[in-house]
């Protein structure tokens, strides 16, 4: 120990000292103790964690991105976590190996590049103003779930990933040498002649044997297996089945008819004309309170509404055409003024009114009332309004005594008794749904659920789609099982005729590929296999006057040489097989006007820039060390 | 270890400690506080210097755009302009931050330039500068392709090949096969292009795990040969 003390004493104390203090100054001291211990990582990249909540959040914003592609015509839940998760995560691999790959390579992005930039995006501009508003910008990220701090350092990062992407793609080019090779492989013609072999000659005669139909059985055995299936016993209530209980009463009449005034009165719009004297920076409170004053004496003393808001009033716009507003209706101006406007008559002007913009004299010029029908003749459409919503509210009532009428019962007599409505049982069906309500994703949900499959229990009410409500329970389950061959031979039979003929179409076609290639000439086997063969000269690699497939495999062959045919077969889906004979390359011309070469070039260049760009992330990606959990 | 009894005793030896002590501790703080001081400000100093060079880069690259524009649009007067801001800026940012990535940037952008210029060994020149420069393994087996394609466009086609075995490509490799292949076919040597063309597929496709990349297998199916 004394030892240890005297050691401190010396210049290595001091060193010491040092080296302790210097960590808290760069990272504060959570920097040393919370870094540890994460348990819901998901992905390392380089020592840096991406959280598992990070990688969801990814995924549903994939999903949306992908939904709003197909135009919002397909359900989110669609595209299932699994089938977007290696895309997303492949894509948050890359972008944290960029953020990385940036700060290592020493790339920056001045702060007040950053700023300005938001400020010019349109989503932060207020609507009214079209500027750019702070509070906008908080609320839109507050929505999208990012803090300010967080946004600006995603932007920066993606800033500096974009100066990489522009070093690299905008310094790719194309030589002069490459361009010309393109251009003479897309504009390649090629002369061929292809026949089709038929698979439906090779159906008839197909005979199959007992032993086939097994093995061909047992082989595929998985592809006859029965779905899983149930049937449920129900009841099912709309909120019409409680109509007949609810007595509308002529107090509840009158009541709905008084909301029914006031919505139609609401619906009025008023034309008002006024004169605005503001307070401003010119001119204060007391300063326009008398001149508005001056303004009413004007008024008062019968001078023309439209001269003396032309004389006074501060509202640019409407001065000159005698303050008129045009029509309005409630709740569009300041409350203050709101309320002056729709309590004068028609053809009155306001006392002084104030608002925020200063004093205001307000003329009524038009009313444009909504008609309100009498009660007489609202009174069957207001009797239906009041019992909907009434049944409405019985059936959200009987939804708690349906829950505990149905809860630990052993079925659902119970229900059935109280609200006096018969079970009803439905058809088997799969968990692809079936007919009626049985089609409802939440029924088929409870019917498949762990609950009423296999405890055996009741479900607690469903409300679905339309509005009625379920309360349902398993009455018998059909677990997937194997069919035996007996239940399906003539599919098993039929599957496997037409397997036999697609495999004779094929070893037909290689047949006659492997003749061509021995030297026999078309016309022969045209005769031989009872083909026709059809001619086609200079077909390029986009034309249409061949199908795709045929194209493509013309493109794959190699060039006739001497004595050697350059043929192959292709098989279609339908089990018709395509023989393709390759009989001329002609080489594509590399004739571009200068604008064109200079067009393609730019183009081409523009592609090597992508490949070098993907390049870059691969080197990266090779040396960087990456651990999925 | 040592027991002192009272309080009195326990700060006498504490004010002892600090008489003989007080002024290395005292030092020692000043030199940690100072040692931090001297890092911010270092790392303050090199974040303007960056900021400076990227909004130097940023110019560049804008001019850049009004080139390619001048070029599309046929504006002979303000290409003029244009290209000699955009040579002056690469200029620039060579010589002022040569040690910095910005500086590399430029060169390559400069590179581009001369070649479309029709000038292959200003060209060679830009990249060879910009690879020596790089600090990034990624950008350097990138430049290193490109030389080797400038220097195939010039027709020595020998000392291009020489230029793709100077490194390892390691994850590039498939690139560096095509531009193989594409040497090769140049020199009429369509055997060892297909072969080029073909491990170019295979590496591609194992990267990718998907299918290779449309323009190889067309360079590659072209050269396929007839047999029985």
């Amino acid at each position: 120990m004394q030892q240890f003390r005297n050691l401190l004493k010396g210049w290595f104390g001091k060193v010491l000292l040092a080296i302790f203090i210097l960590p808290f100054a760069f990272f504060g001291i959570e920097g040393i103790f919370m870094n540890s211990g994460r348990s819901d990582v998901a992905i390392v990249v380089n020592d840096v964690e991406i959280s598992k909540p990070e990688v969801d959040r990814a995924i549903s914003a994939q999903r949306e991105a992908m939904v709003q592609r197909m135009g919002g015509n397909i359900d989110g839940s669609f595209f299932t976590d699994d089938m977007l998760r290696p895309r997303v995560i492949e894509s948050l691999i890359q972008r944290e190996l960029l953020s990385q790959a940036v700060k290592d390579e020493g790339l920056y992005v001045a702060n007040e590049a950053i700023k300005s930039y938001v400020r010019n995006m349109p989503q932060f501009r207020d609507e009214s103003t079209g500027a750019f508003s702070q509070e906008k910008l908080e609320t839109v990220l507050a929505r999208a779930g990012y803090t300010p701090l967080r946004f600006y350092d995603e932007l920066s990062s993606g800033m500096v990933t974009e100066q990489l992407q522009q070093a690299i793609g905008l310094s790719a080019f194309a030589t002069e040498q490459e361009l010309k090779t393109l251009v003479q492989l897309d504009g390649q013609k090629r002369d061929l002649s292809y026949a089709t072999l038929k698979l439906d000659r090779f159906q008839q005669g197909v005979e199959v044997g007992e032993d086939d139909i097994k093995s061909y059985f047992e082989a595929n055995r998985e592809q006859y297996r029965t779905e899983e299936r149930v049937r449920i016993q129900y009841l099912s209530f709309k909120a019409s089945d409680f109509a007949a209980d609810v007595a509308v009463s002529d107090e509840d009449l009158q009541k709905e008819y008084a909301d029914y005034v006031h919505s139609q009165e609401g619906q009025e719009r008023r034309r008002a004309s006024h004169i605005l004297v503001e307070i401003n920076d010119d001119r204060d409170d007391a300063e326009a309170l008398s001149r508005i004053q001056e303004a009413k004496a004007k008024l008062d003393g019968g001078e023309d509404f439209a001269s003396v808001a032309k004389h006074y009033s501060d509202d640019v716009a409407t001065a000159s055409t005698g303050g008129d507003l045009d029509f309005a209706g409630r709740g569009i101006y300041d409350p203050a003024f709101d309320s002056a406007l729709f309590s004068l008559k028609e053809g009155a002007t306001s006392d002084i009114v104030k608002t925020e913009f200063g004093y205001h004299l307000i003329k009524l010029t038009g009313i444009e009332s909504v008609p309100v029908a009498s009660l007489e003749e609202k009174r069957e459409e207001l009797t239906q309004s009041v019992r909907d919503t009434r049944s409405a509210e019985q059936l959200s009532q009987a939804i708690d005594q349906m829950n505990e009428l149905t809860y630990a019962a052993g079925d659902l007599s119970a229900v059935a008794e109280k609200f006096g409505k018969p079970v009803q049982e439905s058809e088997p069906f799969s968990r692809r749904g079936g007919s009626g309500i049985t089609a409802d994703a939440k029924v088929i949900e409870a019917a498949f659920s762990e609950n009423l499959l296999k405890e055996g229990m009741n479900s607690s009410a469903i409300e679905l789609a339309d509005g009625s409500v379920v309360v349902m329970r398993v009455s018998l389950h059909e677990p997937a099982r194997d069919r035996t061959l007996d239940e399906v031979r003539d599919q098993v039979v039929t599957a496997l005729k037409m397997q036999k003929a697609r495999d004779k179409t094929s070893e037909t076609a290689q047949q006659l590929v492997d003749k061509l290639k021995a030297g026999a000439t078309l016309e022969a086997l045209a005769d031989e296999f009872e083909v026709t063969w059809v001619h086609q000269a200079g077909v390029g690699r986009q034309s249409a006057d061949v199908s795709r497939t045929i194209v493509t495999k013309l493109f794959e062959l190699p060039a006739p040489a001497e004595n050697v045919a350059s043929v192959d077969k292709v098989g279609l889906p339908s089990g018709d097989q395509e023989i393709v004979v390759l009989t001329k390359v002609t080489e594509g011309e590399f004739k571009l006007s200068e604008d064109e070469t200079l067009q393609a070039l730019l183009s081409t260049a523009n592609h090597q820039g992508q490949l070098d760009f993907d390049s870059y992330i691969a080197t990266l990606k090779s040396r960087a060390t990456i651990v999925q959990k | 270890m040592d027991v002192y009894t009272t309080e009195e005793q326990q700060i006498e030896v504490i004010r002892k400690w600090w008489k003989a002590n007080g002024n290395s501790v005292l030092i020692g703080i000043v030199v940690a506080i100072s040692l931090v001081l001297g890092w911010q400000l270092w790392k303050q100093n090199n974040q303007a210097r960056g900021e400076g060079a990227a909004a130097l880069y940023t110019q560049m690259i804008e001019s850049a755009g009004l080139v390619q524009q001048d070029r599309l649009e046929k504006k002979a007067d303000e290409l003029e302009g244009h290209l000699a801001t955009f040579k002056h800026l690469g200029g620039q940012l060579k010589e002022d931050f040569a040690n910095t990535e910005y500086g590399v940037f430029a060169a390559m952008l400069l590179a581009r330039e001369a070649l479309f210029s029709k000038q292959p060994d200003e060209a060679i020149a830009e990249l060879k500068w910009a690879q020596e420069k790089t600090r990034s393994e990624g950008i350097r087996l990138i430049v290193n392709l490109r030389l080797a394609r400038v220097l195939a466009a010039k027709g020595d086609f020998d000392a291009a090949l020489k230029q793709l075995d100077a490194v390892q490509p390691g994850a590039q490799a498939d690139a560096y096969e095509e531009v193989r292949g594409d040497i090769y076919l140049q020199q009429g040597k369509r055997d060892d292009a297909r072969a080029a063309y073909q491990k170019a597929m295979t590496l591609s496709e194992e990267k990718s795990s998907g299918s290779p990349r449309p323009i190889l297998k067309i360079k590659h199916d072209n050269l396929l040969v007839a047999d029985k």
